[in-house]
């Protein structure tokens, strides 16, 4: 939106709360369409893909106000387009970017710097990359996992998907595996995370929006990692208890048991507990 | 022990079974963040948009201190999410506003329209043939009778005849629009049109995306802002008449703009952490610094995204997405002036300012929450 940010909030924050700290302003190079953001703890940095500048900034991990990128990767050898997803290898010291108008998977060098091209690229007709979102990297499986919003109005139409990547893969390839079809209830993934304690993938689905009425709400969802095919997610939070509307954004905090959604139509942080008791299959 | 905290409600929604989850913690704004403002001189009141609630709000004019709206607009008829730019059309009671984000959606209604009703005229920016790709700002010239409209990831101005409803004629377009890599634009915000000029002026923030023709690869680019100025007319790959950018300009997250028609003078405000507003004489070009500026910490900005010249009243008014407020300076002042008014609905000055929160993550380490806007 057009108040394009990075806000740090106290994580028990509740209510109408301020943010601690904010890293905002021109030199930041922080700009409108923010879909992805990764917080690399080991090397203290918070890396944001710049969807209209075709770029990725890296920043420390508690910098604020008008204040420049560490490091930002961005012209004609990037191949950036639209970038949305980010996240950082740190045990093969690598950043992996999902690039929405090019559709495709880049990866670079962690501490790449300027106008560089990538270490490797998946892109090509084979790989189904159709709408790609949010990314993470499993280094101790080698996979790379994207959620694909797919096409509705293509001819056919391209479904939704998480499709998983060998972490090496390089080039025109198809997945290893794809999550997706009628029973995953997928309609809008957006962004992904890994639950490496439970080995599950969670997504924040922004459900359909249509002429601006959520008639069809989005929802958290759970997966195996494993999963593949058409699978039911194992566990859905959804609902009007919820407050979800449409959540674009997911995080998993094994720590302290809990998921964070952040929610496009209701412009605020929903808190959930990472355990709920499910509901059973119906019939 | 969480779960039992909770309170669960277990409901079926196909296909997949799911969970109804009351949330542990809420980080919500109640107060309204005011995005943009409007003056409606002949009626004595101030229009202004919310993102918060995505409404719009009508306080009088001369309202002053903790007041409530006259009358809000609000509820799913009327079409309002993420109001940009909002504008009074007294010769025509009409109010236009346009949908940022997700909406890429031009709504007009009656002057005096309250509650959950529907716009009298919609121009549909999702439509094949307009394609808004995100457009915040929109300027009325009423002499022309034409809308003019910019498209942030597009470098692109449109205009529309003024009455042209997408609802009635779907294949309706565009009259003309400016274009290309000589334009200058560059992630275009705030528009305003000086009929009497004959001029348009456009506030960029400096950013784009081109394909390179040799090798068919995207090349994005950072430029510092800049505010381009247009003959009124201008269609197609025009060059701007003038442009304003560099280093002296104070330009940073510029989003409103204005002309003071009287005092010949352009108002931009740069938003957070600058909050300032800055004139600058008309006719400047080049690396000009602005003639007067309004900045520091009695004026009670806090990332200004709606300015006014009210000429009549010799005011400047001011929309802050920060702090709850609309803020009153006289027309002329500078430094660090403290508002003749503050407008508020609420004694509240925290601003959750969510937006939309479309990444998120948690920091265990530190126990802090990032949300990018």
């Amino acid at each position: 939106m057009s108040h394009p940010r990075l806000a740090v909030f106290a994580r028990q924050a509740n209510g109408q709360v301020g943010p601690l700290r904010v890293l905002e302003g021109q030199k930041t190079l922080i700009s409108r369409s923010l879909h992805g953001i990764y917080l690399d703890i080991p090397n203290d940095e918070v890396i944001i893909p710049s969807n209209v500048a075709a770029a990725i900034a890296v920043y420390g991990r508690t910098q604020s106000g008008n204040t420049p990128p560490k490091r930002v990767i961005q012209g004609s050898l990037t191949h950036l387009y639209s970038p949305q997803g980010v996240a950082v290898d740190d045990k093969h010291n690598e950043l992996i970017v999902s690039n929405d108008t090019r559709l495709s998977i880049l990866v670079f060098d962690r501490v790449a710097n300027g106008n560089v091209a990538p270490l490797r690229e998946i892109f090509g007709p084979k790989t189904g990359i159709t709408n790609p979102q949010g990314i993470v990297v499993d280094p101790v499986h080698d996979e790379i996992i994207l959620s694909d919003e797919g096409k509705a109005k293509a001819d056919p139409p391209v479904p939704p998907a998480l499709r998983i990547f060998r972490r090496t893969d390089s080039g025109d390839v198809a997945p290893l595996r794809v999550i997706s079809g009628p029973d995953t209830g997928m309609l809008r993934p957006r962004q992904l995370q890994l639950d490496v304690e439970r080995d599950e993938i969670v997504i924040a689905d922004r459900g359909l929006v249509q002429e601006f009425r959520y008639d069809v709400p989005g929802f958290l969802a759970v997966w195996n990692r494993t999963d593949s095919g058409n699978v039911a997610p194992k566990k859905l939070i959804r609902g009007p208890k919820s407050q979800l509307t449409s959540p674009r954004s997911v995080y998993v905090d094994p720590k302290n048991g809990e998921y964070g959604a952040g929610d496009t139509n209701s412009h605020s942080i929903m808190v959930f507990p990472r355990d709920f008791p499910t509901a059973k299959p119906s019939g | 022990m969480v779960v039992a905290a909770c309170a669960v409600v277990l409901a079926d929604f196909a296909p997949a079974r799911a969970t109804d989850v009351v949330p542990l913690r809420v980080i919500k704004d109640q107060d309204p963040n005011f995005n943009t403002l409007w003056v409606d001189l002949v009626h004595d009141e101030i229009l202004v948009g919310n993102d918060a609630q995505e409404t719009l709000q009508v306080y009088s004019r001369s309202a002053n201190g903790l007041v409530a709206p006259l009358r809000e607009i609000k509820g799913e008829a009327t079409f309002i999410t993420y109001p940009g730019q909002v504008i009074v059309d007294s010769a025509h009671d009409e109010i236009l506003s346009v949908g940022n984000d997700i909406a890429d959606l031009i709504t007009v209604y009656p002057r005096n329209a309250v509650g959950n009703v529907a716009p009298i005229r919609r121009i549909d920016g999702k439509k094949s043939q307009l394609k808004f790709n995100r457009s915040w700002g929109i300027a009325l010239d009423v002499v022309n009778d034409e809308i003019f409209a910019t498209h942030q990831k597009k470098n692109q101005i449109s205009v529309f005849a003024r009455t042209m409803n997408t609802d009635k004629d779907p294949k309706a377009g565009a009259k003309r629009t400016i274009h290309g890599s000589a334009t200058g634009l560059a992630e275009p915000q705030g528009i305003f049109v000086d009929p009497k000029a004959n001029e348009i002026y456009v506030v960029n923030l400096g950013r784009k995306v081109e394909v390179d023709k040799a090798t068919g690869l995207p090349v994005g680019s950072t430029a510092p802002p800049s505010i381009t100025v247009y003959p009124r007319n201008a269609r197609g790959n025009v060059a701007p008449l003038r442009t304003i950018q560099g280093s002296s300009t104070q330009l940073d997250n510029v989003k409103p703009i204005f002309v003071d028609a009287g005092r010949h003078e352009i108002v931009v405000a740069a938003g957070s952490p600058t909050d300032a507003l800055l004139f600058f004489d008309q006719k400047a070009s080049g690396n000009a610094a602005p003639i007067r500026v309004i900045q520091g910490n009695e004026t009670g900005l806090s990332d200004p995204t709606g300015v006014f010249v009210d000429e009549k009243h010799g005011e400047v008014l001011v929309a802050n997405w920060s702090n709850h407020t609309i803020t009153v300076y006289p027309r002329g002042a500078g430094g660090n002036v403290k508002p003749t008014r503050v407008i508020s609905p609420t004694k509240s000055r925290i601003a959750v300012g969510m937006g939309n929160p479309g990444a998120i993550y948690v920091d265990p380490e530190r126990d802090e929450i990032g949300v990018a806007n």
